[in-house]
């Protein structure tokens, strides 16, 4: 490789190519505190060696597809590092899913894996208490991958083995929490005290221009202090900062006069629940008399039904009746006559009693029969006036109850809406993220909040499963270049800014959409849609993957961004090349200062690109809606920019050359590969001919495991070549087509431009393959 | 700022050039072979001694039947894509997984080769 690397010479100065090789301290000494080799506190030469010696020993033993590539050192010369070597410490302790892992560690054993599966679990928070990531693997390391069995639910023949993987693939994690994580049946519940609304320009500017002030703040706990400023003699940009300091001071104040408003109208909404409580009581008497009212009325209508069908019977009973009595008025001057005679008679014969009996008994009963027809007609009469009694206006009454009492409902429930304070966006999302039950259930822990009773909030917040899912968000957060602060499951105003900062990037998601305060402004307690967030954070990574992978023009073309602005850039490289070997330096020393202060960098490629991309997308779509004010201010001050354009470039120009050295020596070299399965001795061989035909040797007996991984390989060093020779093949048309006057600056940018491209697109291609391998060897 | 030296940059590129075009010459193929067996008393386990064609050579001159081999695959494709693919009779279990390796092998095969037909033509048409 070392050949090869004349081909850069006059493209970078001699010395960047020397630390492009090497790669620097800072970078290794990050990986190897993260896996518990090094100490924080012992950052020395000696220590770095030893630390790198243990490393070496432990990691010979894990079957990565390239560990037989790395060229070791010898012992007295443990300070030399491999490319390679780098690159693994790197792809360890990044959590893309760059290496998979078959087997877990052993209880009781200290070993690469057993470094590896801490230093994941205390990422996600799941460090048991008492273990440190050098320690040997213990029970409670072993029950805390149990717990991940549990809750992500894997189907995989070795489960535990399946959540070690998985969480060392923070994107794919997401995904199945998405599928399997049951995000629907609730959201995150915290408690904050957070002050930051929005970013205001002023303090975007003052973020950008104080990274070390802001970085150190962390660690002093000093919660909330103004980073300071640190003059450049920017006079103009000063002016604009007073300028924006009065406007949001201005702001500032009518935001004050709101929250009175606000607070006012909270106070108001308690005593309307109160209110709303005791009309909730009312309505709910009404109802009951209504029901009652109703039942009666409905016992009546039987009942005048039975009357209309008794008077319908008695109808012909009375027409017998009158014919009787007819009959009897007809009669009654013959019975008068007959009783006279008959008086006559019992004068006559007064020894006949039974005839008089008869005649008594005749005598009642037609008095009560008499009797019975008054009654009846008094009923039927009664009957009559009931039965042709109006009851239209009864109804038109019950209906209007009816109506009023829907209104008193609608108000209620607009009462409710208004107590719950949901956006109809958030509701919206929240409805479609969560189960009609779950969803149900939110409401109602969020009305008891209202109330004061803490109770479901705080069983919630204190879940583990929330500490959980807050831990992947904020790594999450991390992975991507939004999140500097302490990995810790608390939401505190960082982890705020970084999801602010995700919103911003991403155009279908809102932060009013997914965080909501359901507390005061005193005692803040906050639901996040986590289901919501996650997918389409996941969405918009796949969108942008999906870009760079087919190769089309995406909107925010960064290529078209660089040939637009590549002349501009050049010049402006010559003025500010001194603040760009500036941007070098103070680069240098955030890294510095970021492991003398313990704090880890996410070192991932893909994430680290793909934030980086998302900065420049931001950039460029402020400069595409044609702010010329915002354009001149960032022309001003570019330092940020080309700060992270000098990141990016050196980052991946590193990581490409790696690759473009594995290429050439896979082109001009012997081109034989071999693995040997460390248990058989038995070993799997490739061997190339000048004109790529190949032959392969896989001796019977050996296993799948180790010809996956050997073909790995060998595809890493196909797609290395395809990478190296299209880089080489694109210098070399410009050394022989394009005139040699412009400066290395802009052969830089060219070059970046290119590496951008081939770097995601060979980058993210091994993976697809190998996983597309191991499932068909699976 | 470092000075520009195209002269010599252009030189050396010139020379990756000429060198790549001499190199071209048998690119109309390509031919993968997958086999199994024990060929464990021919390769040498030291790293430097270690050579894929030598172990071919050394087969063809010792004949047959010294070894153990089975050829599992092997598949030739044409310059236009025309393919054939001789593959071992009742294969078992074992070799079905290993002809999924050999495609693979296949694939890095074609990249390698599709690789190097972009470059010349990136280098040599313009």
């Amino acid at each position: 490789m070392m050949e090869d690397a004349a081909v850069l010479e006059g493209i970078l100065p001699e010395d960047r190519i020397r630390v492009l090789e090497k790669g620097r301290m800072e970078e290794v000494w990050q990986p190897l505190i993260d896996l518990g080799y090094l100490s924080l506190n012992n950052l020395n030469v000696s220590a770095t060696a030893l630390a790198l010696q243990t490393f070496r020993e432990e990691v010979k033993h894990l079957n990565a597809f390239f560990t037989d590539e790395i060229v070791w050192p010898p012992a007295d010369e443990a300070m030399t590092i491999d490319p390679l070597e780098l690159e693994l410490l790197r792809k360890l302790t990044a959590l893309d899913g760059d290496i998979f892992f078959n087997q877990i560690p052993k209880i009781g054993q200290r070993d690469i894996h057993s470094r590896i599966c801490f230093y994941r679990l205390d990422l996600i928070g799941l460090l048991p208490q008492g273990q440190e990531i050098g320690h040997a693997f213990s029970k409670e390391g072993e029950l805390a991958l149990k717990k991940l069995v549990v809750w992500l639910q894997p189907n995989a023949l070795n489960p535990m083995l399946d959540v070690f993987n998985r969480i060392g693939d923070i994107p794919e994690l997401i995904q199945w929490l998405l599928k399997n994580g049951q995000l629907d049946q609730g959201v995150i519940c915290f408690t904050a005290q957070l002050n930051k609304k929005k970013k205001t320009a002023v303090q975007q500017i003052l973020k950008e221009e104080s990274p070390i002030d802001a970085l150190s703040d962390i660690e002093k706990n000093k919660i909330n202090t103004i980073p300071i400023v640190r003059t450049r003699g920017l006079v103009a940009r000063d002016q604009d900062v007073e300028r924006l300091q009065i406007v949001e001071n201005h702001i500032q104040s009518l935001l004050d006069e709101l929250k009175v408003i606000q607070e006012e109208s909270l106070s108001r909404s308690v005593s309307l629940s109160t209110h709303l409580h005791q009309e909730q009581q009312f309505v709910n008497q009404l109802e009951n008399k209504l029901e009652k009212k109703e039942e009666t009325l409905l016992r009546k209508k039987h009942q005048i039904h039975s009357v209309a069908r008794l008077s319908k019977e008695v109808t012909p009973l009375q027409k017998d009746i009158q014919k009787l009595s007819q009959n009897r008025e007809q009669n009654l001057p013959a019975i008068k006559l007959k009783l006279e005679q008959l008086k006559e008679i019992q004068d006559l014969i007064n020894q006949k009693p039974l005839l008089e009996v008869e005649r008594e008994n005749l005598k009642n009963e037609i008095k009560n029969l008499k009797k019975d027809i008054r009654e009846k007609s008094k009923n039927i009469r009664k009957l009559e006036k009931q039965i042709n009694h109006p009851s239209q206006p009864r109804n038109d009454d019950v209906a209007q109850k009816q109506l009023e009492i829907q209104e008193e409902v609608a108000q209620l429930r607009s009462i409710r809406e208004k107590l719950l304070g949901f956006k109809s966006k958030f509701k919206k999302n929240l409805k479609e993220s969560l189960t009609p039950a779950a969803y149900r259930k939110t409401e109602e822990m969020i009305l008891d909040v209202k109330q004061g009773n803490m109770s479901s909030f705080n069983m919630i917040s204190a879940d583990k499963y929330n500490h959980f899912l807050m831990r992947v968000l904020q790594v999450y957060c991390w992975m991507n270049g939004y999140y500097q602060g302490k990995l810790d499951s608390d939401f505190g105003d960082r982890t705020l800014d970084a999801v602010l900062d995700i919103c911003e990037d991403i155009k279908k998601l809102n932060k009013k959409h997914i965080l909501k305060n359901i507390g005061t402004k005193n005692n803040q307690y906050y639901i996040l849609n986590v289901h919501y967030f996650f997918k389409k954070v996941i969405e918009a990574d796949e969108e942008q993957e999906g870009i760079v992978a087919a190769g089309d023009h995406p909107q925010w073309s960064f290529s078209n961004f660089v040939e637009q602005h590549e002349a501009e850039l050049n010049e402006l490289h010559h003025r500010k090349l001194a603040s760009m070997d500036e941007a070098w330096t103070v680069y240098t020393d955030e890294i510095k200062i970021d492991i003398t202060l313990g704090r880890k960098i996410y070192q991932g490629a893909r994430s680290l690109v793909r934030s980086l991309f998302r900065g420049v997308r931001r950039l460029f779509k402020i400069i595409a809606q044609g702010i010329r004010k915002v354009l001149t201010f960032v022309r001003e001050n570019v330092l940020p920019f080309l700060k992270n354009f000098v990141k990016f470039l050196y980052r991946e120009m590193r990581e490409g050359w790696h690759k473009f050295g594995t290429g050439m020596k896979f082109l001009f070299g012997r081109r034989q590969f071999k693995t040997t399965d460390p248990d058989s001795g038995l070993m799997v061989m490739s061997g190339y001919d000048f004109d790529f035909d190949t032959t392969l040797f896989i001796p019977e007996g050996i296993s799948l495991n180790i010809v996956s991984s050997h073909i790995e390989k060998v595809n890493y060093h196909a797609s290395s070549l395809n990478f190296s020779l299209t880089l080489i093949g694109k210098v070399v048309h410009w050394a022989i087509t394009i005139a040699w006057n412009f400066t290395w600056a802009g052969l830089l940018l060219r070059l970046a431009l290119y590496f951008k491209k081939l770097v995601l697109k060979w980058l993210l291609k091994p993976k697809k393959i190998i996983r597309a391998v191991v499932k068909i060897v699976r | 700022m470092p000075t520009e030296k195209p002269g010599t940059l252009r030189e050396k590129f010139q020379q990756i050039a000429k060198q790549i075009k001499e190199t071209a010459v048998d690119f109309t193929t390509v031919e993968v072979t997958t086999v199994t067996g024990n060929i464990r008393h021919l390769v040498n386990t030291d790293k430097t001694k270690f050579n894929v064609k030598d172990i071919v050579k050394e087969m063809g001159q010792s004949g047959r039947d010294k070894f153990d081999i089975k050829v599992v695959a092997h598949t030739n494709i044409d310059f236009d894509h025309d393919t054939i693919i001789f593959l071992k009779e009742e294969l078992t279990p074992q070799e079905k997984d290993m002809f999924v390796m050999h495609q693979s092998a296949m694939a890095s095969s074609l990249e390698a080769r599709k690789s190097f037909l972009n470059f010349l033509r990136e280098v040599l048409d313009e």
